[in-house]
C-alpha cells in the first residue's frame, strides 16, 4: 500500500510536460535505434546517453528509461519485416514474426501482436518492480553459481524443440554453437582459448554480428531467388485498422503474454540472465503449452511469448539495479553509470534517500511502456509499407543495413568481416538441412553455463554436492531431469504398447 | 549509358569521401611547436559505459570546456581482441596520426597484453598517469568470519575460503596477497567474476566469502552496512567509512601488501617529442582543475596521482618488469 | 549447380573441427582439476567429442540422402558483392563503397532504372551517413583516405 501511494507520488514527478515530452522523445529514439539491426539496447544506450546531458537529472533517467524500453520493442520490427533481429532479444521474435509477415502476408498483425505482448509484458514487469522490487532483488540474490546452472540447464533443454526434423544435425550444430562460443578470454582462468594465434579471436566471436550474418544476410543470400517474383500486394489494408487482431487471436495471444510477463520478470531479475536470456525462456516454456498453430509457421502465441518476456525482462533487470545498484546486465551497467553521472547512487539507500527520482523513474517506465506502445502501432502502416518494396531493392538495402550494423557493434571491419562469413556458412548449413536456431541459443547460453557451473564447482571443491544440497537448486535440478526424463520415459512406453499392439 | 555510369560513379565517389569527413592534418611534425589536429583520436579499448569510457570523456570535456586544447576529441570505442587489436594498432602508428592519437591504458589493460601478446609498454609513449586505485576485502552478514585474521587461520588448516573478484588488476592483488600470507591458492580460493558488481552480487548473496572491490564501486554498500571493510590492500589504511580496515601489516606479522590500478594515458611510439610535452603539459593542466576533483576523483572515490611522462614511464616500466618477473614472462 | 558432395562435405568438416577443438582442449586447456573441477579446456572438449560422434552418424545419413543441395549463380553473386564491399572498404573507405555497390548492383546487375537506383542510394545515405554516423556518431573507415587526408 506504501509503495501504492508512493508510486502515485512518482507520478506527480513524472507527469509535468518536459518529463512526458523526455519520455516520448525517448521512446521514439530508441524505437528507431531498436530497429537497426546491430545496435543492441547496449550500444544504443550508450550512444544515446549524451543526449540527455541537456536536462536535469530526473528528466534525463526518465528519458533513458524511455529509450532502454523501447529499444525493446524496436528491435522487433527488422526481425518481423526482413527476419534480420534488431538485437538479441528479437532474434526469437523472428522465427514466428517473419513467417506470419511473408508467408502468411499478415505483417501488420505480426507487429501489432508484437507490440501488444510487448506492453503487457513490460505492464508485468513494472507492476511486480513496483510492488516487489526490492524483494525480488533480494531473492535474486540467493541465485548463486548452482542455481544458475540449473536454470540454464532448464533453458539449454528448449532447444531439443528447435533441432526440426533430424535430431542428429540438430545435435551436431548445437555443439558446433557452443565451440564458436568458447573462443576468446576465458575469464575464470583469464587464459585465452582456441585463439589461434589471432589477435581479433582473443575477443571471441561478437554475437551480434555473427546473428546478423546468420540470419539476416544468408536470408538475403536466398531473398535473390525471388528477385523476379512479382511483389504481392499486401491484401490486408495497411492502416493501423487493417493490421488489429481477431477477438479470437487476442484471446490467444493473452495467456501467452502474461504467462512470458511473470517468467521474464523473475529472468529479468536474476544475475547475468537479461532480455535474451528472458525471451529464450519464454518462447521455451511456450513450446510446452497448447498453442493453436504450430511454433515456427507463424503463431500469434509465438510471438507474444518472446515479446512479452523479453519486455518484462527489461523491467525485472530494473530491480536489483535500482534497489541494490546492481545491473543486471551491460546495458544496466550502461544505465548505472548514466544515474552516477547524475550524481545519483542506486544501491540499498536509493529509495531511502532519494524517493523522488526512484518513484518518478518507475512511474514513467509505466508512461513510457503505453507512450511506445501508441507510436509503435501508429508507425505499423508505415513499416509494412516497407514490404510491399521490390525484393531487388531490398537486396542491396539489406546488404547495406548488415554491413553497417556489423560494423557499429565493433566499430570495424571485423565485425563485418563475421557477418560476411556467418552469413555465407549460414546460407551453407541452410541449403545442406542444418536447423541454425539451436546454434543461436547455445552460442548465448553455453558461455553463460559453462562460467556458472565452473564456479559452482570451484566453490565445492570439484564437488557435485553442491548441485543437490542446496535447497534452490535441488528442485530446479529435478525439474531439469524431469523434463529430460519424462518425454523419453513417455516414447519408449508408447514403443512398448505399440509392439504389444501389433 | 556505361560511360554515365563511370561519371556518376567518379562524381559520387567525391561526393563520399567529402561527406565522411576529412581528418585534416593539422599537427606539423617539421617545424618545432606542435599543435593539435582539428580533430584528435582518443581510442579506448573497453565498451562504452564503462570506467575506461567514462574517464576518457571527461577529461576531454574538461579538455576543452577549460580551453586547455583547441581540438574536438574523437573518442572511439574498440573492443576487438579484448582490446588488443586497438592497443596493437596505436602502437605501430606512425606520421601525423601519431601526434593526434591518444589511447586509454591501465594496469588491467597491460597485464593480458603482456600475458597474451608481444605487445610491451615500450611500444607506447606514455604521456600521463591520471589516478590511482586500490582494493580492499569486504565481508558480508553470512560470512562465517569475524574478520580476515579469523579466515588466514581458517585457510592455514585446511578449510576452504573463496574470494570473489573482477578479472585483471584485481586477480594480480589476489594472488599478491596469498604469496604473502602463505596459503595455498587451493585453500583461499579466488572466483574471477566479468565486473566487480557481479562479485558484490555473489558476495550479498552469501556465495562467496569475501569480495575484492576498489572503494567507488562498494561505497554504496557500505554505507548501508551490507558490504563491511575488513583488509585494505594498501600501504595505509583508507579514510571515511573505510577507515575500519586493517592493513595486512595490522592483521599478522605480514609485509603490507598492494597492487595499485593505474589509469594512464599513451600514444603511439613514434610521437615527437613536442607532442608529447605538450600533452603531458595538457593532462596536467586537467589534473589541477576543479572539475577533475570533483566530478572524477572525489565521486569514484579514486586517489589523485599525476605523473608526467618521465614520471609516468618510470612508474609503467617498472610495474610491467615486476609483472613480467611474477608471471615468468620474458 | 547442384551438389551432393556438400551434403556429405559437411559433416566432414564437423568432424574436423570437433576432432581439433577436442585435441586443443585436452592438451592445451587442461581437462579436470581436483580442487577446483572443471578447467578451461572440459566443456568444450566434451562438447567437441560430441560433435565428432554426431557428425559421424550425420555423415553416415549423408550417404542416403539421394536429395542434393542446389546452388545457383545469382546466390553466389550476393556472396561476392558482400566480399566485394568488405575488400573495397579497405581501399575506397566503406561509405564510397556503399554507393558503389548499389550503382553497380543496380545498373549493371539488375538493370534497374536510374530514379529508383537513386532512391536507394538516397534510402543508402540516409540509414548509413544520416542515422548511424552523424546522429549515432560512429566514424567509418576511409581507405587509404585516411593517411592522405
Amino acid at each position: 500500500m506504501e509503495n501504492f501511494e508512493l508510486l502515485l507520488r512518482g507520478f506527480s514527478v513524472s507527469l509535468t510536460p518536459i518529463n512526458i515530452g523526455a519520455a516520448f522523445l525517448g521512446a521514439i529514439l530508441g524505437l528507431i535505434v531498436g530497429a537497426m539491426p546491430g545496435i543492441g539496447s547496449l550500444a544504443g544506450v550508450a550512444l544515446l546517453l549524451p543526449l540527455t546531458y541537456k536536462f536535469n537529472p530526473t528528466t534525463a533517467i526518465i528519458m533513458l528509461g524511455a529509450l532502454y524500453y523501447s529499444n525493446m520493442y524496436g528491435g522487433s520490427f527488422s526481425a518481423i519485416l526482413l527476419n534480420i533481429p534488431g538485437d538479441s532479444p528479437a532474434v526469437m521474435t523472428a522465427l514466428d514474426g517473419y513467417p506470419m509477415a511473408k508467408k502468411k502476408k499478415r505483417p501488420g498483425q505480426a507487429l501489432f501482436t508484437a507490440n501488444t505482448a510487448s506492453c503487457i509484458g513490460g505492464t508485468i514487469g513494472i507492476i511486480i518492480l513496483t510492488f516487489a522490487g526490492p524483494a525480488l532483488a533480494n531473492i535474486g540474490l540467493k541465485f548463486g553459481p548452482s542455481e544458475m546452472t540449473a536454470i540454464l540447464l532448464i533453458a539449454m533443454t528448449s532447444i531439443s524443440w528447435l533441432v526440426g526434423e533430424n535430431p542428429i544435425k540438430g545435435i551436431v550444430i548445437t555443439a558446433f554453437g557452443i565451440l564458436l562460443a568458447s573462443m576468446g578470454m576465458d575469464t575464470l582462468s583469464g587464459a585465452p582459448r582456441y585463439d589461434f594465434g589471432n589477435m581479433y579471436l582473443l575477443g571471441g566471436i561478437p554475437f551480434t554480428p555473427f546473428v546478423i550474418g546468420t540470419v539476416g544476410f544468408s536470408q538475403v543470400i536466398s531473398l535473390i531467388n525471388e528477385r523476379n517474383n512479382k511483389t504481392e500486394k499486401i491484401d490486408a489494408k495497411l492502416s493501423i485498422k487493417g493490421s488489429l487482431l481477431s477477438r479470437r487471436e487476442l484471446k490467444r495471444l493473452l495467456f501467452p503474454s502474461i504467462r512470458s510477463g511473470l517468467l521474464g520478470t523473475f529472468v529479468g531479475v536474476l544475475p547475468g540472465a537479461g532480455a535474451t536470456t528472458g525471451s529464450f525462456m519464454g518462447y521455451a516454456v511456450q513450446k510446452r503449452f497448447k498453442s493453436e498453430e504450430e511454433l515456427g509457421t507463424g503463431a500469434v502465441e509465438g510471438i507474444a511469448a518472446c515479446e512479452a518476456a523479453n519486455n518484462a525482462a527489461a523491467a525485472g533487470s530494473f530491480a536489483p539495479l535500482l534497489a541494490l545498484g546492481i545491473p543486471g546486465s551491460g546495458t544496466g551497467a550502461v544505465l548505472l553509470g548514466g544515474l552516477m553521472l547524475w550524481g545519483l547512487s542506486p544501491g540499498p539507500l536509493l529509495f531511502q534517500n532519494e524517493p523522488d527520482f526512484a518513484w518518478g523513474l518507475i512511474s514513467s517506465l509505466f508512461l513510457s511502456n503505453l507512450l511506445t506502445l501508441a507510436v509503435a502501432i501508429a508507425i505499423i502502416p508505415f513499416l509494412t509499407k516497407i514490404l510491399s518494396v521490390p525484393t531487388k531493392y531490398m537486396i542491396p538495402i539489406i546488404t547495406v543495413v548488415c554491413v553497417v550494423g556489423s560494423y557499429s557493434t565493433t566499430y570495424s571491419m571485423y565485425g563485418v568481416l563475421v557477418m560476411l562469413l556467418s552469413g555465407i556458412f549460414g546460407y551453407f548449413l541452410q541449403k545442406n538441412d542444418y536447423p541454425t536456431a539451436p546454434m543461436l541459443l547455445s552460442f548465448v547460453l553455453a558461455p553463460l553455463l559453462e562460467s556458472n557451473m565452473r564456479k559452482a564447482f570451484i566453490i565445492s571443491g570439484g564437488s557435485l554436492n553442491i548441485f543437490f544440497t542446496r535447497p534452490i537448486t535441488l528442485v530446479l535440478m529435478l525439474v531439469f531431469f524431469a523434463m529430460i526424463l519424462i518425454p523419453l520415459v513417455r516414447s519408449i512406453i508408447n514403443k512398448t504398447k505399440k509392439g504389444k499392439v501389433a | 549509358m556505361k560511360s554515365k555510369i563511370f561519371a556518376l560513379m567518379a562524381g559520387v565517389l567525391t561526393l563520399s569521401v567529402f561527406f565522411t569527413g576529412c581528418q585534416s592534418g593539422g599537427g606539423n611534425g617539421a617545424a618545432k611547436e606542435y599543435k593539435p589536429a582539428s580533430n584528435v583520436d582518443w581510442y579506448v579499448a573497453s565498451s562504452p559505459g564503462g570506467g575506461s569510457d567514462i574517464f576518457s570523456r571527461i577529461i576531454s570535456d574538461i579538455m576543452i570546456t577549460e580551453g586547455i586544447v583547441d581540438a574536438n576529441f574523437i573518442v572511439t570505442n574498440k573492443t576487438d581482441g579484448g582490446g588488443e587489436v586497438v592497443r596493437n594498432e596505436v602502437a605501430h602508428m606512425k606520421g601525423n596520426k601519431a601526434d593526434n592519437t591518444l589511447l586509454t591504458f591501465n594496469s588491467g589493460c597491460l597485464m593480458p597484453m603482456v600475458e597474451n601478446t608481444k605487445n610491451r609498454a615500450s611500444n607506447f609513449r606514455v604521456i600521463a598517469v591520471m589516478a590511482v586505485d586500490k582494493q580492499l576485502l569486504f565481508k558480508t552478514e553470512h560470512t562465517k568470519y569475524a574478520d580476515f585474521a579469523e579466515a588466514i587461520e581458517a585457510a592455514k588448516n585446511g578449510e576452504t575460503v573463496v574470494i570473489g573478484g573482477s578479472k585483471g588488476d584485481d586477480v594480480a592483488t589476489y594472488e599478491a596477497l596469498v604469496k604473502e600470507i602463505g596459503v595455498s591458492q587451493d585453500n583461499m580460493k579466488y572466483i574471477t567474476y566479468d565486473a566487480t558488481s557481479d562479485a558484490i552480487t555473489a558476495g550479498l548473496g552469501g556465495h562467496v566469502d569475501f569480495v575484492m572491490s576498489k572503494p567507488a564501486a562498494a561505497s554504496e554498500y557500505v554505507e548501508a552496512n551490507s558490504l563491511i571493510p575488513v583488509l585494505a590492500l594498501s600501504k595505509e589504511r583508507y579514510t571515511g567509512n573505510l577507515a575500519d580496515a586493517p592493513t595486512l601489516s595490522e592483521v599478522g606479522e605480514y609485509n603490507d601488501v598492494e597492487v595499485p590500478v593505474w589509469r594512464s594515458v599513451v600514444a603511439p611510439a613514434s610521437m615527437s617529442d613536442e607532442a608529447v610535452a605538450f600533452w603531458t603539459e595538457a593532462f596536467r593542466k586537467v589534473s589541477e582543475t576543479e572539475r577533475w576533483q570533483n566530478e572524477y576523483i572525489d565521486k569514484y572515490k579514486l586517489i589523485p596521482d599525476f605523473m608526467d611522462a618521465a614520471s609516468a614511464t618510470d612508474y609503467i616500466t617498472e610495474f610491467e618488469k615486476n609483472f613480467k618477473e611474477s608471471k615468468g614472462i620474458q | 549447380m547442384t551438389s551432393t558432395k556438400t551434403k556429405r562435405l559437411t559433416p566432414i568438416i564437423f568432424i574436423v573441427m570437433g576432432l581439433v577443438f577436442a585435441y586443443l582442449g585436452f592438451n592445451e586447456f587442461g581437462f579436470w582439476s581436483e580442487v577446483d573441477g572443471p578447467l578451461p579446456g572440459f566443456f568444450p572438449s566434451i562438447m567437441a567429442i560430441v560433435m565428432v560422434f554426431a557428425g559421424i552418424v550425420s555423415l553416415i545419413q549423408s550417404f542416403k540422402d539421394t536429395k542434393a543441395a542446389e546452388y545457383n549463380g545469382p546466390e553466389l553473386l550476393v556472396v561476392a558483392g558482400g566480399i566485394g564491399i568488405f575488400v573495397s572498404t579497405f581501399i575506397i573507405g566503406l561509405v564510397p563503397t556503399i554507393f558503389l555497390y548499389i550503382i553497380l548492383w543496380l545498373k549493371l546487375y539488375e538493370k534497374a532504372p536510374w530514379k529508383p537506383t537513386l532512391v536507394v542510394l538516397g534510402v543508402a545515405a540516409a540509414i548509413t551517413i544520416g542515422v548511424f554516423g552523424m546522429w549515432l556518431g560512429i566514424q567509418f573507415p576511409m581507405g587509404v583516405f585516411e593517411n592522405i587526408l
